[in-house]
């Protein structure tokens, strides 16, 4: 695990000291972070990363789970893709059971938290406690880690009840919020740039990588890093690679996984073999779930980076290859525009054909390719590295002590 | 030149923020202007600054949300050209900026009747922001403590001596002029300072300009 100080030399010392003259007004206050994992998904990710952090520049934060079991844990992966906007149905039977459960959290769950921190729909139900007598000082904070902008009506209705009685809220996305009471703040996810998949790789490490794949380390390479799913249109990344191919001397990586709860994936991943035709200059890789290094060599060895996902959540893969100082073209869907500014951090485009034409316009011109790259990669430096999440984190707790929108420490 | 020291020390500030979500959007023009109208001084001032946070090394032009939206979302080039050219630096107050920015919008709108609307997912979102001031407990009693503080503080508390002072102090100026003209009692100095426009430069180049208009001071 990394510590702070190891960041300097990432951001500068002079952010580590900010983030400790932050972290120095939250002293005695304890903040309680509630999900419903310790492991597995991008929620437990990002606390097991940034709980250490916070507790290094001595904010008292702690991680607490609430139980379920099979039945509610289904319900709630139903209410998970509900929200995304998938038609799923859930019964008034399933709701009922999801309100027991939360019920007998409340029991069990010891709410000791001056700043009580609800990540995801999961234990969204414990604000329920705030009704409760010794609790009308603590805060509660609900943080949306989902793209709700294309919700079931039924289950936002469902779930707004609850929502609307946080003292506030928090969104990855302008795009992914919703009209409600309480006061929303932005707060994007983040790469950590410390990371086995994005730190710093030497050029003999990631020759060994990309070679043992039997990736041609002299050819231009064109990648898109994704799971085999129809939303990331890996089919139409093909269609984008022979377009290039036409004129360009060039291959395609598309590296990703197919998950074990999806039984598509592997249905989609038969489909892109089958596209691909026996192409030796496509790369079809699919890495387990631990390939994190081998991720950062392939990104780190290609030239241009595509991701041209039909809809996308936050999509922090295009802060890992901007990171890297890669120039990206990718589709201008959920929070990709936050990342990339069309012709400054990298190109957004919208068609096979646009992608395909910035695609060859960056292969033949090396220059404007690295422009972008350098311009991107400092747009992750200021606004998607982890100790920016730390520091809105810390502010974010920070303003339940006050009411006004200027506060002075 | 010699180091002159001050009776009150320069206090480094650093101006933090927190974005938050008015639930506010617009599809077109029209709903732009509307937006603007109803819209108080907290969110113009984050639509018109939060560029210079965000793009600390290079900004895409034109730096600010209303004439980037209009430019590049819109696609009305000329009008985005317009709203991006009005000079921000000369206005002592934001909402004689609004005002002027409402003004060239709706002339435009009055001759220009064919509205261009953008899907939900290209929206304006209407944001502001949460505004948080710390005491760096950094002070600076000579030029020369200055100029080394101003080389290792962090891009927010230029903002905050810079930005926010011409705000806060009703007058096109900023909290290191002041200073330097009243404290070390270099008013050549300090004008010079104060005749750099802010939002023509990156965060890091106004950093560096500063910082060698102090060095170029003391080579005399």
């Amino acid at each position: 695990m990394n510590s702070i100080n190891d960041y300097s030399e990432v951001v500068g010392a002079e952010t580590i000291n900010e983030l400790r003259t932050i972290a120095a007004h939250l002293e005695g206050k304890i903040i309680q972070n509630i999900n419903s994992t310790s492991v597995g998904g991008g929620v437990a990710e990002i606390l097991s990363r940034i709980i250490p952090l916070l507790k290094e520049l001595n904010v008292d934060a702690r991680w607490d789970l609430i139980k379920g079991g099979e039945k509610f844990f289904e319900i709630t992966k139903k209410i998970h893709n509900s929200l995304h906007g998938i038609d799923v149905s859930i019964s008034d039977e399933e709701l009922d059971h999801f309100l027991k459960i939360t019920d007998d959290n409340l029991k069990e769950i010891v709410l000791n938290g001056n700043v009580i921190f609800i990540h995801d729909p999961q234990p969204i139900g414990l604000i329920k406690a705030k009704k409760m007598p010794g609790m009308e000082e603590k805060k509660f904070i609900w943080r949306c880690h989902i793209d709700i902008s294309s919700a079931n009506l039924k289950i936002l209705n469902f779930l707004k009840k609850f929502i609307e009685m946080y003292d506030m809220s928090v969104f990855s996305s302008p795009l992914f919020s919703k009209k409600l009471k309480i006061p929303q703040v932005l707060i994007s996810p983040s790469i950590d740039p410390l990371s086995e998949k994005n730190k710093e790789l030497e050029k003999d490490e990631i020759l060994n990588i990309i070679e043992k794949f039997g990736i041609d380390p002299e050819k231009k390479t064109m990648t898109q890093i994704s799971r085999f799913d129809r939303l990331k249109d890996p089919l139409g990344v093909i269609d984008v690679y022979r377009l290039v191919k036409k004129y360009i001397a060039c291959q395609l990586i598309l590296a990703g996984g197919t998950a074990n709860d999806d039984p598509e994936s592997s249905q989609v991943y038969r489909e892109v073999i089958e596209k691909a035709n026996g192409d030796k200059d496509i790369h079809i890789l699919n890495l387990p779930p631990t390939s994190n290094i081998e991720i950062n060599a392939i990104q780190r060895a290609s030239t241009v980076i595509v991701q041209k996902s039909l809809k996308e959540g936050f999509g922090l893969t295009v802060s890992e290859s901007l990171w890297k100082g890669k120039p990206v073209v990718a589709s201008a869907v959920g929070g990709i525009p936050l990342q990339i500014t069309h012709k400054y951090s990298g190109l957004l485009s919208r068609t096979i054909e646009g992608t395909a034409f910035y695609v060859k316009q960056l292969l033949q011109n090396p220059g404007y390719a690295a422009n972008l790259g350098k311009n991107g990669k400092e747009h992750v430096k200021n606004n998607f590295l982890i100790t920016r999440h730390v520091k809105d984190y810390m502010l974010l707790f920070l303003k339940t002590g006050y009411k006004e929108d200027t506060i002075f420490l | 030149m010699e180091d002159r020291t001050a009776r009150h020390p320069f206090k480094f500030f650093v101006k933090l923020t927190l974005p938050e979500l008015t639930g506010m959007y617009a599809l077109n023009l029209k709903e732009l202007i509307k937006g603007i109208k109803s819209a108080d001084e907290n969110i113009i001032y984050y639509h018109t600054h939060h560029f210079l946070l965000q793009h600390h090394y290079i900004s895409p032009a034109p730096p600010n949300d209303f004439a980037f939206w209009i430019t590049n979302i819109l696609g009305e080039e000329l009008l985005g050209e317009e709203i991006a050219s009005i000079d921000l630096y000369s206005f002592e107050n934001i909402n004689d900026f609004k005002s002027e920015m409402i003004k060239r919008l709706e002339k435009f709108l009055a001759k220009n009747k064919g509205l261009k609307r953008v899907d939900i997912q290209s929206r304006f979102n209407f944001m502001k922001a949460i505004t948080f001031i710390l005491n760096t407990e950094k002070y600076a009693y000579s030029l020369s403590e200055f100029l080394d503080i101003l080389k290792n503080i962090s891009v927010y508390s230029l903002y905050f001596h810079f930005f926010e002072a011409s705000f806060r102090l009703k007058t096109r100026t900023n909290d290191f002029s002041m200073w330097i003209a009243n404290e070390l009692n270099l008013p050549e100095l300090a004008a010079k300072i104060d005749n750099i426009d802010p939002y023509t430069y990156t965060m890091y180049e106004l950093k560096n300009a500063v910082t060698q208009l102090i060095e170029q001071y003391f080579k005399k």
